[in-house]
């Protein structure tokens, strides 16, 4: 397997003049579980489109498994050997679940039977009902069954908890996690609940306008971020608004979300008096609002 | 196994398609007494040789006509479904699930060509059995219709029919979902319009409509191979563009 399950260099896609990734350069660790985050409309299904081959890149290189995903072949053997739930969850049209997981089963050498079963189980899955009659929750279910029981070595997941309720969330964690622990499966899913990537992802990368702005570990992030709450007697000097990137003038405290410069906000804050620094960890909510500017 | 879900995807508007169509044969032919009637106004059949012509005539003029119609209204159906497979279409219902299609670790082409194939069948099947329905459905007039006639004309419609099934396909392949509707609409008014036109005169602009009702075959008695292999020849071709389209198509 190599060092990285997905590669991408300098990778742009343009849709009609507007660009919807930019200058991208993401780097995954096989084995490794990692969030991918950003606003609607960031770039996020688009990236995910291209790592399975399913758009072409407009400029750059997309290497996934060791496959290049701009070509028809390497885009075919990605496809091999990755499970993937889209955006929309849509299965096809006129097939039961059971339909849909033949036709799933027969493309894949690599489909687990013990597996299928497993999750039929546990899914709860009807097995007999076409997939226009199945609610958003059991299409969430079933299109997870079919990514996971074929065993891939890569998962490429879009929203993958959308539409499940809070039994099914934990549920669909529990197996993606279980596929990384006991496979080996590198995990790249996307998503919008932040604390449902706090609790599987080791690894955050964070889209903002099609760039990416941030891609790291999440104990380095958790490390690395840090939130300074400084109050004053009088109101916060204007030096330390401007490096702590606060603009509230006149305000008596400063609340910052400080990446590397946490010493030098705390030395100037103790430089004008102030009457109380109160350094806190960060959450992956604040580590996100502050990457896409808000 | 991709084609086995292909037909499984269509069959419901195969059956429904082969229902009408077999239904429509039915009612033409059980309707036959009463055109007769209509005919015994002007001129009475004289032996049984020119009452079988009337018969035939009154088949290929009203079934015959109606079943080529019927086949291209299916073909655009067909090609709208999921050939390709297309975005989300309320008309034909295809392309829900395109992405999961796509996903699957085979390429566009050969997807295209297997749905273009069992389409291909869909249709070939539909002529098929339409035409021999004019067989089956003749004793209930007290007639009889000519297999091997019944069967020509299959081929020709078959087979001159697929290069308007290719058109479509290839349509699908390049134009977006509403786009192909309309640009398929306009197609199917011109074939059918320029097939009244050529009833109702007898001018020698050439007709696809007249082709895929075997004007040729049954006015004159002459097999229109140069249609047909023209029509089949033009299908490979739009097909094969349509592959070639679809591998550049983002989704």
């Amino acid at each position: 397997m190599p060092e990285w399950a997905i590669s991408t260099q300098a990778l742009e896609k343009v849709y009609g003049g507007r660009p919807a990734v930019r200058e991208l350069n993401l780097e995954v660790p096989s084995g490794s579980i990692c969030g991918f985050l950003g606003r609607n409309g960031a770039g996020k299904t688009t990236t995910i489109k291209m790592l399975m081959g399913m758009a072409r890149p407009t400029a750059g290189a997309v290497t996934v498994l060791g496959h290049d995903a701009a070509t028809r072949e390497g885009g075919v053997g990605i496809r091999r050997r990755t499970g993937f739930v889209s955006e929309d969850k849509a299965l096809i049209p006129g097939l039961t679940a059971r339909q849909m997981i033949a036709l799933t089963r027969a493309l894949y050498p690599s489909w687990r039977t013990d597996l299928e079963q497993d999750y039929v189980r546990r899914f709860r899955l009807p097995l007999d009902r076409s997939v226009e009659r199945l609610s958003k929750g059991m299409r969430t279910r079933l299109a997870l069954l079919l990514a996971l029981a074929r065993a891939p070595e890569l998962l490429l997941l879009d929203e993958p908890t959308d539409g499940l309720d809070p039994e099914g969330i934990e549920q669909a964690l529990q197996s993606i996690v279980a596929a990384a622990a006991e496979a080996g499966t590198t995990v790249f899913f996307s998503s919008h609940r932040l604390a449902e990537v706090e609790q599987i992802a080791d690894r955050v990368a964070i889209l903002e306008d099609g760039k990416l702005v941030v891609n790291d570990s999440l104990d380095e992030l958790r490390a690395s971020y840090r939130r300074v709450h400084i109050v004053f007697d009088d109101h916060a000097p204007e030096q330390l608004r401007a490096l702590a990137g606060a603009d509230m003038p006149g305000a008596r405290s400063v609340s910052v979300l400080a990446k590397s410069n946490v010493d030098e906000i705390v030395l100037e804050a103790r430089r004008h008096n102030a009457r109380a620094i109160d350094i806190t960890p960060v959450t992956l909510k604040d580590v996100f609002l502050e990457s896409v500017g808000r | 196994m991709l084609w086995r879900f292909a037909a499984r995807q269509t069959q419901l508007r195969f059956w429904l398609a082969l229902a009408g169509a077999l239904f429509l044969a039915g009612l033409v032919v059980y309707k036959y007494p009463v055109a007769l009637e209509r005919l015994k106004l002007d001129s009475a059949p004289g032996g049984a040789p020119e009452a079988q012509a009337i018969y035939a005539n009154y088949l290929w003029n009203r079934w015959f006509s109606l079943l080529g119609a019927l086949w291209v209204v299916y073909a655009f159906i067909m090609a709208g479904n999921g050939v390709v497979p297309q975005t989300s279409c309320t008309l034909t219902g295809g392309g829900a699930g395109v992405l999961y299609m796509l996903s699957l670790p085979v390429t566009r082409a050969r997807l295209l060509y297997t749905r273009a194939a069992v389409g291909a069948a869909g249709l070939a099947l539909l002529a098929l059995t339409g035409a021999l329905s004019a067989c089956a459905f003749s004793p209930l007039a007290g007639q009889s219709y000519p297999l091997l006639t019944a069967v020509a004309h299959a081929v020709i419609l078959a087979g001159a029919g697929m290069g308007v099934y290719g058109a479509f396909v290839l349509l699908a392949a390049i134009l977006n979902e509403p786009l192909f509707g309309i640009v398929a609409y306009v197609l199917i008014a011109i074939t059918v319009f320029t097939g009244i036109s050529r009833t109702f005169h007898s001018s020698a602009v050439f007709s696809l409509f007249d082709l895929l009702r075997g004007t040729s075959y049954h006015v004159d008695g002459v097999f229109p191979w140069t249609g047909v292999l023209a029509g089949l020849a033009a299908g490979a071709l739009f097909i094969r563009v349509a592959a070639t389209a679809i591998e550049h198509r983002d989704f």
